[in-house]
């Protein structure tokens, strides 16, 4: 029995569905947190069963949308394998699934789901429990997947903003406190100032090569680029020009009697493309000196949302520039190399110095993970196929690493006490002392001592800075590790030396127990014994 | 042989004859020929001829190297190197100090420094922001097109 | 047994760090738990590690007891470890003194004994794995590692300024050893890879490829490195974080800073710095005679700084500086006696100041004062602990009969044999290491008892003659006999020598008359 409806969703499923079903199924979850009330009374209370199932109910079913999408991810994964061209596309060619996009939605998920994890008990002590949070949390996810999947100017735009909306609301998500508030004002109108100036580069990139989908672009832009300077060279003397025009009388002989000054504009507008479009994302990384509003929304914002934007918006953010400048900006590298230098030099000179004078724990964190970005910047710069693994192995790194630091400080906002400021550490060894040791771990792995993930991330990085003949950058980069190590370890002064105060023991409810341990594990097991995780990094820039 | 033999012999029997049986005293001798006795006596003055010319002569010098050991090489050598030495490590323990731990501290000092700019941009305020990142926009675009169209007049 | 015979180097590497997970399962409340399961560990440690002595073919010029497995095949990085006669030296010295340094705390830590012994077990692995590993990547990450423990060993457990002294010791050494980073990558980047191979970051293979890098590069590769090992050893002007960890660290941790952890600088030297040496006569000569100077610089300057000290640790301290110069002027002095000496006087080093501060640490435990002004006169009361400290002060300066001199002076013998005037200014050193070390003998143990609280000092107890005597004991061992431990150290330095400075042999060999030439040919495999 075929009934008409079943059948067109079964072959839409297996069509263009099969490739956008993990971002469907968040969604579905997402829109289910919104729209189910559950009851809360007694009766839940007293029954185990309701209890389990309906205690926290928005989390749990948030948790069980990324556990479900994941799953549905991982089978796609075999599918994009067994595949015949290595990918699958779908929606004529605007989506597609390949091996860059399992390895960064499966960081989006996880991170998703570490932050659920560390939200339950946080939102109970801000009285905030709500079920927008988890479906905000959930949206949130969805668009960075698509930033990760889009190869539409347009698709990526929309995951960008979806992502970018989710992220203003909940930043403001604690309505009563005015740092949330203000954090999250501030967040709206630059993020819109900045999505206005990656808009227009898209547009700018549009009218240059007249599609929106990224492979096309590259396939018409480049050439054009190069013949625009073939005509530029043509129309010069000498022996080069003579050749020129030769080449182009015999091919293009139309060229030769083209406007020349709109020639001419050609490769400035597509310069002017690219920077607009880098500015745009430089913003989303927090790249020197894009940088401004970091600090402030991560001081502002709830602390699992600072989790949220610092580890995974910066994440999908590289996703999305990875995917441009590797396909549309991928020929003209070395035009913009030295701008990329730049910027990640600032970064990390901006973001470590900065880094050093923070009292506030978030702050000082917002600033290292400015340096973090200069040193996945450096990635680019060198771009091989060393540096490609190493920017994504950073990345892996960086996720689970500054996901563990914060969830420490999660753990540490207890009723009546905020704890974000690095005197609230004092003593935290005396009072917690696996928190205290998990905090010295991801300390250690933030500033890149071996054997944690964080030195694995940066052994690329330099590794590739060297193969292709940067060791001024290399020197640079490496010797910021000591001023890192530095203001690291004035937080791990905080937690281990100083003596305890008056503050209480921190509890740890076993949510955070299990994001503390998935976030250590990984932090550790990527130092130890890298292999897998540096496969999985190899793998996520093709096979 | 015989002679000195007999010699011998008799300067032994002397000695008996003086100090064993006593016939002659020799006080008697010495009251008889004073002179010669003095002169026997002293064993004819060699070790106060000798005293006189060496031996003093030695100990003068002595006592002047002494002198020039306790003032000269001891005052500036021994003890000069000692002072020296204490010199060469105050002095090496200040350049520990100052100079080495200085330029650590100067680092930090800079870092102290670098705060400001720091605060200073980190302002809070909404404008401000836009305001750099829109420097910032200008900037890149500025060196980018001023790259490519250097790029583009390239080879000439 | 069998898998013991064939794992040696990793049951030495990780007897101390499977001690410090079982101290994990230690309750917090036991404390003399700890203090015992520590000190087993300790011993156990030095335990595994003798037969080391006895398996160790003194004949094979290669490394022994090697270890290999995968670890990272991606990258190429192994595990990888092997000894030769120079570390296992080190590696027994590291055991020995960790045992002792181990011991001493007993009655001297008295708060976290359980995160105490856990990090001082974990800096003894740290340590050994410096020594033994034989593959870059492994190196470098034991010798990152090991900079935490002691950051906490400084931090927690040091004296007043112990916060400054801890940060200063971690960053100093960490600025160091990030270039060498650069330089390990560099050098991994540029070997040639032979056709179906991965690259790798074996030490043998890599040192042996380095030989065909063009001069320039192996200058960059050599300073690379040699600000690491400057800086760990430590040379002038490098050296100005070693008074104060020393002085701040706790008694154990100043044994293990100045017995084992500034010989993982010379080590360096010895095994990746001097076949980094460019090929090029006047290029390398450069490089020598910077080096020789800051050790000589160091020799002098340390021991004049000893002079003025009024902390007794301090004075120990600055003359580590001296001392360590002599051991890189052995080094870079390229010849066997100078070698060979330098590694032997690390050793010495290792016993007689490692004594030394057990010395002052004991003195500390009776009254937690370490200036020397607070002394005076001990001899009267402490006349046992006199006559130790008398000992090991002269080992440590030089006396004939005791460790010291065969140290200095087979380094002397090979510097003289380069430079006339290095030897000179060595034996200033040695002149002044006297002085100090016998002034301040005589400041802290004759005379009269200048403050009345130092009249009823105890003598030693047994735990302390447990922790000093085998050390007085290897003392006078070296100092008498010192052929057994030249012999694990003739093959290794031959190599290196033959490697790096080939023209000595050629020229010593011309001095000879033909018979004897014959007989003294270094024997090639």
């Amino acid at each position: 029995m075929s009934i008409p409806f079943i059948d067109a969703i079964r072959g839409y499923l297996q069509g263009d569905g099969a490739v956008i079903l993990p971002e469907m199924e968040l969604t579905l979850f997402g829109l289910a947190v919104l729209l189910i009330g559950y009851p809360l009374d007694e009766s839940v209370e007293n029954n185990w069963f309701w209890k389990l199932l309906f205690k926290n109910f928005y989390a749990k079913a948030a948790l069980a949308g990324t556990l479900f999408s994941g799953f549905t991810l991982w089978k796609l994964r075999g599918a994009v394998a067994a595949s015949a061209r290595g990918y699958l596309p779908g929606f004529h060619e605007s989506v597609v699934v390949d091996s860059f996009f399992p390895f960064f939605a499966t960081l989006f998920l996880a991170a998703t789901a570490l932050v659920i994890l560390l939200s339950v008990k946080y939102l109970d002590i801000e009285e905030e429990q709500e079920g927008e949070y988890y479906a905000l949390l959930l949206f949130a996810c969805v668009g960075m997947m698509f930033m990760a999947s889009g190869v539409d100017l347009i698709v990526m735009f929309l995951g960008l903003e979806t992502m970018a909306l989710s992220f203003y609301v909940l930043t403001g998500f604690l309505r009563r406190e005015k740092r949330s508030n203000e954090a999250s004002l501030k967040y709206v109108l630059l993020g819109a100032f900045s999505s206005g100036i990656l808009a227009y580069g898209f547009s700018l990139i549009y009218g240059l090569s007249g599609t929106t989908n990224i492979r096309n672009i590259s396939a018409v832009f480049n050439p054009r680029i190069g013949l625009a300077r073939a005509i530029e060279l043509s129309r010069q003397s000498g022996v080069m020009g003579s050749q020129m025009r030769q080449v182009l009388s015999a091919e293009y002989p139309a060229a030769l009697h083209l406007e020349p000054s709109l020639l001419h504009q050609m490769p400035v507008l597509a310069a002017a493309a690219f920077v607009l479009i880098a500015v745009g994302l430089f913003f989303k990384v927090a790249a020197v000196p894009f940088h401004q509003w970091a600090p402030d929304v991560y001081e502002g914002a709830p602390t699992p949302v600072t989790t949220y934007v610092s580890v995974a918006s910066k994440t999908a953010s590289f996703a999305l520039l990875l995917r441009l400048f590797l396909t549309v900006f991928a020929a003209s590298q070395e035009t913009w190399v030295y701008l990329i230098a730049g910027v990640a030099v600032a970064s990390l000179t901006w973001g470590n110095l900065a880094a050093l004078t923070q009292t506030n724990v978030k702050r000082l964190l917002a600033y290292s993970s400015i340096a973090h970005v200069g040193y996945i910047l450096l990635g680019l710069v060198a771009w091989n196929e060393t540096a490609f693994t190493g920017i994504a192995f950073y990345l892996l790194a960086y996720v689970f690493m500054t996901a563990g630091a914060f969830a420490v400080i999660i753990v540490l906002r207890q009723k009546g006490l905020i704890g974000e400021e690095l005197e609230d550490l004092n003593g935290l060894y005396q009072r917690s002392p696996a928190s205290a040791l998990l905090l010295l771990i991801f300390m250690l792995s933030l500033a890149g001592i071996p054997p944690t993930a964080g030195f694995m991330g940066k052994y690329f990085i330099f590794l590739s800075l060297i193969e292709t003949k940067h060791p001024v950058l290399a020197v640079f980069a490496v010797l910021y590790i000591v001023p890192a190590l530095y203001y690291y370890f004035r937080i791990v002064v905080h937690a281990w030396l100083k003596a305890p105060g008056e503050a209480p023991r921190p509890v740890m409810s076993s949510a955070q127990a299990v994001a503390l341990g998935v976030a250590v594990f990984v932090s550790l097991a990527a130092g130890l014994y890298p292999e897998p995780f540096t496969r999985l990094a190899h793998y996520a820039f093709g096979p | 042989m015989l002679a000195s033999i007999s010699i011998a012999g008799l300067g032994i029997w002397l000695a008996i004859q003086f100090y064993r049986t006593k016939r002659f005293a020799p006080e008697l001798v010495a009251r008889k020929w004073p002179k010669a006795y003095g002169l026997l006596f002293h064993k004819y003055y060699v070790d106060e001829i000798y005293d006189a010319t060496v031996v003093n002569r030695v100990k003068d010098l002595g006592s002047v190297l002494g002198t020039f050991d306790a003032n000269v090489i001891d005052g500036l050598g021994v003890d000069g190197t000692g002072w020296l030495a204490r010199f060469g490590s105050t002095l090496s323990m200040w350049w520990d100090k100052w100079v080495i731990d200085g330029l650590l501290n100067f680092g930090a000092k800079m870092t102290q420094l670098f705060s400001f700019p720091v605060r200073m941009l980190q302002t809070g305020m909404f404008s401000s922001y836009a305001m750099l990142i829109l420097v910032g926009l200008v900037i890149l675009l500025a060196y980018y097109g001023h790259h490519m169209q250097v790029l583009l007049r390239g080879v000439r | 047994m069998e898998f013991f015979a064939h794992h040696i180097l990793t049951v030495v590497l990780f007897t101390p760090l499977a001690g410090a997970l079982l101290l994990l399962f230690i309750p917090r409340e036991m404390e003399t738990a700890h203090r015992i399961a520590g000190n087993v560990f300790g011993v156990l440690g030095f335990l595994v590690s003798l037969p080391l002595i006895r398996w160790f073919n003194l004949n094979w010029g290669g490394f022994a007891f090697e270890e290999s497995a995968e670890w990272i095949p991606s990258i190429g990085a192994k595990y990888h470890l092997g000894i030769d006669g120079i570390s296992l030296l080190l590696v027994l010295l590291t055991t020995l003194l960790g045992m002792i340094a181990i011991l001493s705390s007993w009655s001297a830590i008295h708060q976290r004994t359980k995160e105490y012994y856990i990090l001082l077990l974990l800096l003894q692995t740290g340590m050994i794995g410096v020594f033994v590993s034989l593959d870059f990547f492994l190196f470098y990450v034991f010798w990152e590692v090991m900079l935490v423990p002691m950051y906490f060993l400084i931090g927690v457990w040091g004296s007043d300024r112990r916060l400054y002294a801890a940060i200063k010791f971690f960053l100093y050494t960490l600025a160091g050893s990030v270039v060498m980073l650069l330089a390990i990558l560099a050098l991994y980047f540029y070997a040639p890879v032979p056709a179906g191979h991965t690259r790798t970051f074996d030490v043998p293979t890599l040192l042996a490829a380095a030989q065909h890098f063009s001069d320039p590069l192996k200058v960059w590769l050599f300073w690379g490195f040699f600000f690491a090992f400057a800086i760990k050893v430590p040379m002038f002007p490098f050296h100005t974080w070693l008074p104060d960890a020393h002085t701040e660290a706790p008694t154990a941790g100043s044994v293990i800073l100045a017995g084992v952890l500034l010989k993982m600088g010379t080590y360096g030297f010895i095994r990746f710095s001097l076949p980094l040496l460019p090929t090029d006569a006047a290029m390398r000569a450069r490089i020598i005679h910077i080096v020789v100077i800051l050790s000589i610089i160091g020799i002098v300057y340390g021991a004049l700084v000893c002079l003025m000290q009024k902390d007794m640790k301090r004075l120990i301290a600055y003359s580590s500086v001296s001392h360590l110069g002599f051991c890189t002027l052995g080094i870079f002095a390229l010849t066997p006696n100078g070698l060979a000496g330098s590694v032997l006087q690390q050793v010495n080093h290792g016993i007689s100041t490692g004594a030394l501060f057990l010395i002052v640490g004991v003195l500390y435990e009776r009254r937690h004062t370490r200036m020397i002004s607070d002394f005076g006169g001990l001899a009267t009361p402490m006349p046992n602990f006199a006559a130790i400290y008398l000992i090991i002060s002269l080992s440590s300066l030089g006396m004939p009969l005791l460790n010291g001199f065969i140290g200095e002076f087979t380094i002397l013998q090979g510097a003289f044999q380069v430079s006339k005037a290095w030897a000179a200014w060595g034996t200033l050193g040695v002149v002044l290491g006297a002085a100090y070390l016998l002034w301040l003998y005589q400041r802290v143990m004759f005379g009269p008892v200048t403050h009345a609280i130092n009249e009823k000092l105890p003598d030693l107890n047994l735990r302390e003659y447990a922790t000093l005597v085998p050390l007085v004991i290897l003392a006078f061992w070296i100092g008498i006999y010192p052929k057994p431990f030249f012999a694990y150290l003739d093959k290794p330095v031959q190599k290196i020598v033959e490697q790096v400075n080939p023209r000595f042999y050629e020229a010593e060999h011309a001095k000879l008359p033909p018979a004897e030439l014959h007989a003294a040919m270094p024997r090639t495999k």
